[in-house]
């Protein structure tokens, strides 16, 4: 098969892409893993201004501070106050949001501790802070000024293919990935009167450091792989591609969809 | 926003002569491929893709096991291989449940159905021989997933198509051959012109639609071709649904 045409290795081909000519764009979890990796596309592909929005602010900062395009946001989307301060910063900065990557995320591992039994409470609430109510937060946020505005926008919420294919001991996780597949069709169906698009998308395991201590672990390593009929782990780039068609004018017929991008281990 | 994803890529379309199917011929053609059509409307193919060089036109009937074989060896002896199957072929029969004749139901099976096997199965076989990664997307559709009245086969045919799928998609992923599906809702094709043109019924089913409006056959396309594409390069066995939200639970 032919090299790609375009995607991770198109800028040193020198293509010009255009996807996202003139839009605004914020991405949430924007310092780490498939966050950076939108981000870092978003600007190969002509975004004219993005937010990128994480709690980690050095690795942010490491990773944005020194491009234009880019402003960073420090916020912790469990803080609804912090999310609401979050996207006024950022609509008054730029006017507007065009496209929410609503990505940010966690998820505890460590062998069985995590497991339905044993799950400590605090690792439960934690997880259900952050991937459940504050992706909440910053997505009803950021309707409330696409509504305002009139902005005919678009948003992706990042969910996973784990409450398809159940691991073990993985606590909350899959319960809120989950549900946020079902908020994504409420949205979904509340919004299109007004012209906004909702969709998300569920990556399987992807080369990520949420994903490390899966890969590095020899056992697992092999019973994961042995699960996914593509028998490899998903690059980043490859969640980010399907992220991207989601955000983009190719998928402006899909609504309240969740793209499954996980090599047929859900199947 | 036109890219080429398809250069120097050998495309099968079967129904490429009408509707979605010719949206996707001309839209991969357009990003660079060479495009081999099936279909049995022999006139509408000329006419469509006539004096087009980067399509060849083969008559063949999805329904006959033996024309299927025949079309595909054709295809492998112009072009040495076939890289991306579009897998689109497919009939509407309108009558409901009660009245449904056995003809209606036979038909929409053996063209939505056993077509897109005798197809997949043929060129699969050719990928897996030659040692094509290639893609293949069959064309499903929302019914599929959503209850409709008045079409009795259709519906089963099409969730057929979608379990057909998975199962292509878990024997086939060791030969690095990606199976996905679209489902379309109702675009605007000669398969949807009952509802389209009949006005009681098109206001009926607009209200019903969270956007108000039907797809346009680019919309569906765009779908169909990034599951052909690179882009969907770990997305495999999904049916992905593009249908403005008409069937969200």
């Amino acid at each position: 098969m032919p090299k790609r045409p375009f995607g991770s290795d198109c800028v040193e081909e020198g293509c010009i892409m255009t996807r996202f000519d003139n839009k605004v764009v914020l991405v949430t979890g924007a310092a780490n893993g498939i966050g950076r990796c939108m981000v870092e596309r978003f600007l190969k592909e002509g975004v004219e201004e993005l937010v990128a929005v994480d709690i980690e602010v050095d690795t942010l900062e490491d990773a944005f501070g020194d491009e234009e395009r880019v402003h960073t946001i420090t916020c912790d989307v469990t803080d609804y106050d912090a999310v609401h301060r979050m996207v006024d910063e950022a609509v008054e900065k730029y006017g507007r949001i065009d496209i929410l990557m609503n990505n940010a995320g966690i998820c505890f591992k460590d062998g069985e501790k995590y497991g339905m039994l044993t799950c400590p409470k605090e690792a439960w609430d934690r997880v259900v802070a952050t991937n459940l109510n504050g992706s909440f937060y910053v997505a009803q946020a950021v309707a409330q000024r696409m509504v305002e505005r009139k902005t005919k926008g678009v948003i992706v919420n990042t969910s996973s293919n784990t409450f398809r294919f159940i691991p073990k001991y993985l606590g909350a996780y899959p319960a809120t990935k989950a549900a946020i597949s079902i908020y994504t069709k409420q949205f979904a169906k509340e919004l299109a009167e007004y012209g906004i698009r909702v969709n998300a998308f569920g990556p399987g395991t992807t080369k990520t450091r949420m994903s490390e201590p899966t890969r590095s672990n020899p056992k697992m390593n092999e019973q994961f792989l042995n699960d996914i009929p593509m028998h490899r782990y998903g690059e980043v780039r490859e969640a980010v591609d399907t992220a991207l068609f989601l955000a983009s004018e190719e998928s402006s017929f899909m609504l309240g969809e969740i793209i499954f991008e996980d090599g047929g281990q859900s199947l | 926003m036109e890219r080429e994803r398809f250069v120097d890529k050998i495309a099968l379309v079967t129904g490429g002569a009408n509707g979605l199917g010719r949206g996707m011929v001309e839209q991969l053609v357009k990003e660079g491929a060479q495009v081999a059509v099936f279909d049995i409307e022999d006139d509408t193919m000329e006419e469509a893709f006539d004096g087009n060089d980067r399509v060849y036109c083969v008559h063949c009937d999805v329904r006959d096991y033996d024309q299927v074989q025949k079309g595909v060896q054709n295809v492998i002896e112009r072009y040495g291989r076939i890289d991306v199957l579009m897998n689109n072929a497919g009939i509407v029969h309108r009558q409901g449940f009660l009245e449904c004749s056995k003809e209606g139901w036979l038909d929409v099976m053996d063209t939505n159905l056993n077509g897109v096997f005798y197809v997949g199965q043929a060129v699969a076989r050719t990928m897996v021989d030659l040692g094509v990664e290639g893609c293949i997307v069959n064309t499903c559709s929302n019914t599929s997933r959503k209850t409709v009245a008045g079409v009795t086969p259709y519906g089963p045919s099409k969730a057929a198509v979608k379990m057909l799928t998975q199962i292509m998609a878990l024997e086939l992923a060791k030969y690095g051959i990606h199976v996905n599906a679209v489902a379309p809702g109702t675009s605007r094709t000669r398969i949807a012109a009952g509802t389209i043109n009949d006005p009681e019924r098109s206001a009926a089913f607009l209200a019903k639609m969270p956007f108000g409006r039907y797809g346009e056959v680019r919309e569906m396309v765009s779908v169909a071709l990034f599951l052909a594409s690179e882009d969907a390069s770990f997305i495999t066995g999904e049916t992905i649904y593009e249908e403005g939200g008409f069937s969200l639970p």
